[in-house]
């Protein structure tokens, strides 16, 4: 049986957080939002294959990534997933090209292959700078590229836009919605921001306390938001005359 | 800038602060600029060719040499393990691990002697360690190793978890990981901790005493010599402790050297790509 998308059960406790989440998801963008410490980070990480205290189930598409009741969990190099971590990880002592050629593995093809990514990303002209050299939005985007590389079959991109200024997070939103359609790969997006939310157009997965409270399209949760988290993110969304819509911030 | 640079200055403008602070500096320069004047190039030479010294030169060179290579391999994981472990237990290796730095020498000596010494705990193995070369290098190690675990833990402490997860995410084994991603990183701190640790394990001399003896050619370093030309000859003993303070000296300017590079290669400037 062919399946699509996410499968996802983990139990546990890392830290003083106990992790009790169960969602599917589909292959659009998913996008995962929760108050500080509601374990969206700690998701991620154990999709990606760092959380080993955690049991459960992790499906992506056929992929079994872990399945705990039959002892099954894959390191995180073989899970094939491309992971964007909060502060995006680039590698400070590789070159752009470099850190994109990171995952393609060794000799000329990987120089070849990150060529190619970057100038799809269209983000060629940085192949040779440092990291540090680089703006938040370029830097955004050599960490996307770096990610899809590999070719992974899916993608976790943990708070892609918190760092950015207001003008490059307008762009570099865009640029992702854009990117994230055309990879045409299930990815999961953690965000805390209402406008990735539009412009990503996805299935939101609210998190809080470790536990999923409410799954849905942003103006089903709109409409009925199941919590107070919920009700104040997303209030931005709802029409004006039902309630006081809160001025944009961008 | 000039701001720092005046509030500093007005700082450390109250005269018994200069005075206390030039007198350190006099004290810590003083004895070398007198070893420095001590020898004429001529005088240096000749005492070079004494019978002492190209041995002691030698055995110095090769167990000092030994001693780092033997720190590097095992110390190198020992950092790491450190760096990664939490919870009490790693705190208290940790401790362990520094013990040598806070303990004397030749205390250190004594306590190999009770190991690996005719009566030593490890006695029945037979392993006629003591007054052998081998003993050089075995006090060197357990003296200096110290200095290169503690500055290879914290530099491999400083590199985040993420760019380790990151790398395993794009193909990478647990060693690939390390070997790509974290040593690159903790580069600095690991040639730190190595010309500490080979500056440290040159000048031992407490421990080796005691442990290995001052036989010449066999386990007589250079410190050694310096002690025992003292009671024959004090131009030989001068000569030895100038070349001794020369290479500490360039030790210390050539691991200078490599971090300012090693800095370099990896500052916002380093490429043609210039600043965003």
């Amino acid at each position: 049986m062919t399946q699509s998308g996410w499968q996802i059960e983990l139990q546990g406790r890392i830290g003083s957080l106990a992790i009790d989440i169960h969602f599917t998801a589909g292959e659009g963008p998913t996008i995962v939002v929760g108050p500080n410490g509601a374990g969206k980070t700690t998701l991620l990480r154990a999709i990606a294959g760092a959380e080993m205290g955690l049991r459960g189930r992790i499906v992506l598409r056929d992929h079994v990534l872990l399945d705990s009741s039959r002892g099954a969990s894959l390191p995180p190099e073989a899970r094939r997933i491309g992971y964007v971590p909060q502060g995006l990880g680039l590698f400070p002592h590789l070159s752009a090209l470099d850190n994109v050629a990171f995952g393609c593995g060794r000799g000329p093809e990987a120089g070849a292959r990150a060529h190619a990514v970057l100038e799809r990303l269209g983000a060629l002209h940085l192949a040779d700078r440092r990291p540090h050299a680089l703006s938040g939005g370029e830097r955004q985007r050599i960490a996307l590229a770096r990610a899809l590389a590999p070719e992974p079959h899916g993608l976790l991109l943990d708070e892609p836009l918190s760092a950015l200024d207001v003008g490059q997070r307008r762009r570099t939103r865009a640029f992702l919605a854009e990117h994230l359609r055309e990879a045409g790969r299930p990815a999961i997006v953690v965000t805390h921001d209402v406008r990735d939310i539009v412009a990503l157009d996805g299935e939101i997965v609210v998190l809080e306390a470790g536990r999923v409270v409410q799954v849905g399209r942003a103006s089903a949760l709109a409409e009925a938001p199941g919590t107070e988290f919920v009700a104040e993110l997303l209030e931005p969304l709802v029409p004006s005359g039902e309630s006081n819509p809160r001025p944009s911030r961008d | 800038m000039p701001k720092i640079a005046s509030a500093t200055r007005s700082g450390l403008h109250a005269a018994p602060s200069v005075v206390l602070g030039l007198g350190l500096l006099l004290v810590l320069v003083l004895p070398i600029v007198a070893l420095g004047l001590a020898s004429s190039p001529g005088e240096l030479w000749a005492a070079l060719g004494h019978p002492l010294v190209p041995a002691a030169l030698w055995l110095s060179a090769w167990t000092s040499a030994i001693s780092l290579l033997l720190v590097i391999l095992t110390g190198t994981p020992l950092a790491w393990m450190l760096a990664r472990a939490r919870g009490p237990w790693a705190r208290i290796i940790e401790t362990a691990v520094e013990l040598p730095i806070a303990i004397p020498p030749a205390v250190v000596g004594i306590a190999l002697l009770l190991v690996f010494g005719r009566q030593g705990l490890l006695a029945g193995l037979e392993l006629g360690l003591p007054f052998t070369s081998a003993a050089v290098v075995l006090a060197q190690v357990v003296v200096a190793a110290p200095f290169y675990v503690q500055s290879a833990a914290a530099g491999f402490r400083s590199v985040d978890d993420d760019l380790l997860l990151v790398a395993r995410t794009l193909g990478a084994s647990p060693r690939g990981a390390f070997l790509r991603v974290a040593v690159p990183l903790a580069l600095p701190a690991l040639i730190n901790g190595a010309a500490l640790c080979w500056a440290r394990a040159l000048g031992e001399f407490g421990a080796t005493l005691l442990f290995a003896g001052s036989f010449p050619g066999r386990t007589q370093t250079m410190p050694l010599a310096i002690y025992a030309a003292l009671e024959t000859d004090v131009r030989v003993a001068t000569a030895i402790a100038l070349v001794l303070a020369l290479v500490a000296f360039s030790t210390l300017l050539l691991a200078r050297a490599a971090r300012r590079w090693l800095d370099r290669s990896t500052s916002p400037h380093a490429r043609a790509g210039g600043s965003p």
